[in-house]
């Protein structure tokens, strides 16, 4: 019995390393699936009021990220967002909305999920814009990453930008 | 008549009584959350059940459950195949696997799936895939009770808390604790159901 059961077993390690060559869904062995707990900080803007769009915690800003069907919106300045951001996000910073809102808003549909952030809890772009795209744009689904860049960085999680080394990690 | 050995004929009236209830909460709906999808399946379950819990399911019958077991399995398995990205991010969300060995789960336990079920459906090394599925699937009741808990919604693989996915969680664990118990069936029965290992030497 023991026997059969190691053999089953075996043969599904030879047939899922096969498959995992071929596959063109194929992943790594040893994924990139950090750790992340939101023990250290309470990140907060100051300005947050009552009836604001939702806040996320890292952990939930990261189970975002790996949906994937959320769409990050760096509310920073572009010269900051060159520097480095969270893989993926699209800039729509809060200074400069006019300038970068006609290229972005032709492919954002009113119930897209959008996670806004910037620098960090002391920074409040990301709650203006988010305001912003809820109140005057009619968006449905927005929520505020108040971690930020900073949080987000400092828990080496997946970026690009100028200031990343090299290819990051899926 | 191999349900006559203690342990599977246990496990059968535990998937009858189970088979009964929820075939009897597809017309009434008395449980939390409905297992039963649809007045076919009800009245298979209900008629099933029924046989199971008086202990008298021929093995003809129960052969059957074997198969959808199996079939179960299988159909679970190829599209996990197909995308093992998708199923590490659905692993991750349940929030309890060590982040290193999310991949390697991801990849390796739907081809075991895939295996243990046709052995099952086949009938061939039948008892080894029962065990192997039944331990899967105890190790799945955890994680599904574990997200009940916890208000996780892994239907959609997204984290809204409300009550109605919670329903959905709960006929999960009901699915699967009729599966473990068919499993159960299997595994103790004396002699296999309509397999190809007959012959009593084969069993070890």
């Amino acid at each position: 019995m023991i026997k059969r059961i190691l053999i089953i077993v075996l043969l599904s390690v030879i047939l899922a390393g096969l498959n995992n060559l071929v596959n063109p869904n194929k992943i790594e062995w040893v994924g990139f699936w950090p750790t992340v707990t939101d023990s250290d900080t309470a990140w907060f803007s100051p300005s947050y009021e009552e009836g604001d769009p939702p806040t996320l915690l890292l952990e939930q800003a990261f189970d975002r990220y790996v949906d994937g069907s959320y769409v990050f919106l760096d509310a920073r300045e572009p010269i900051e967002y060159q520097e480095g951001h969270i893989k993926g996000a699209y800039n729509l910073s809060y200074d400069y909305f006019e300038e970068q809102w006609d290229s972005i808003k032709t492919w954002l549909p009113k119930d897209t999920s959008i996670v806004t952030y910037c620098s960090g809890s002391e920074c409040e772009a990301s709650l203006y814009l988010a305001r912003l795209l809820v109140e005057d744009y009619g968006y449905t689904n927005v929520e505020i990453f108040f971690g930020g860049w900073r949080i987000w960085e400092k828990h080496k999680l997946p970026i690009e930008g100028h200031y990343s080394t090299e290819s990051e990690e899926e | 008549m191999s349900s006559s050995d203690s342990g599977s004929l246990v496990c059968m009236r535990v998937v009858g009584l189970l088979l009964l209830v929820s075939g009897i909460d597809y017309f009434v709906g008395f449980l939390p959350a409905h297992p039963l999808t649809s007045t076919l399946m009800a009245i298979g379950a209900i008629v099933l059940g029924a046989w199971g819990v008086v202990g008298a399911l021929p093995d003809k019958y129960a052969f059957i459950l074997r198969i959808v077991v199996g079939a179960t399995f299988v159909y679970a398995a190829i599209d996990k195949i197909v995308h093992p990205d998708q199923f590490a991010k659905i692993i991750y969300y349940y929030k309890m696997m060590p982040g290193d060995l999310i991949n390697l789960l991801a990849l390796l336990l739907p081809w075991i799936e895939l295996i243990s079920g046709i052995l099952l459906i086949v009938g061939f090394w039948e008892k080894a895939s029962a065990v192997i599925i039944a331990g899967l699937l105890v190790v799945f009741l955890i994680a599904l009770t574990n997200a009940f808990l916890k208000g996780i919604d892994i239907s959609c693989g997204c984290f809204s808390t409300t009550t109605r996915v919670k329903g959905e969680v709960l006929s999960y664990i009901f699915r699967d604790i009729v599966l473990i118990a068919i499993a159960g069936m299997i595994v103790f029965a004396r002699k296999s159901f309509l397999s190809l290992e007959r012959s009593s030497a084969a069993s070890v």
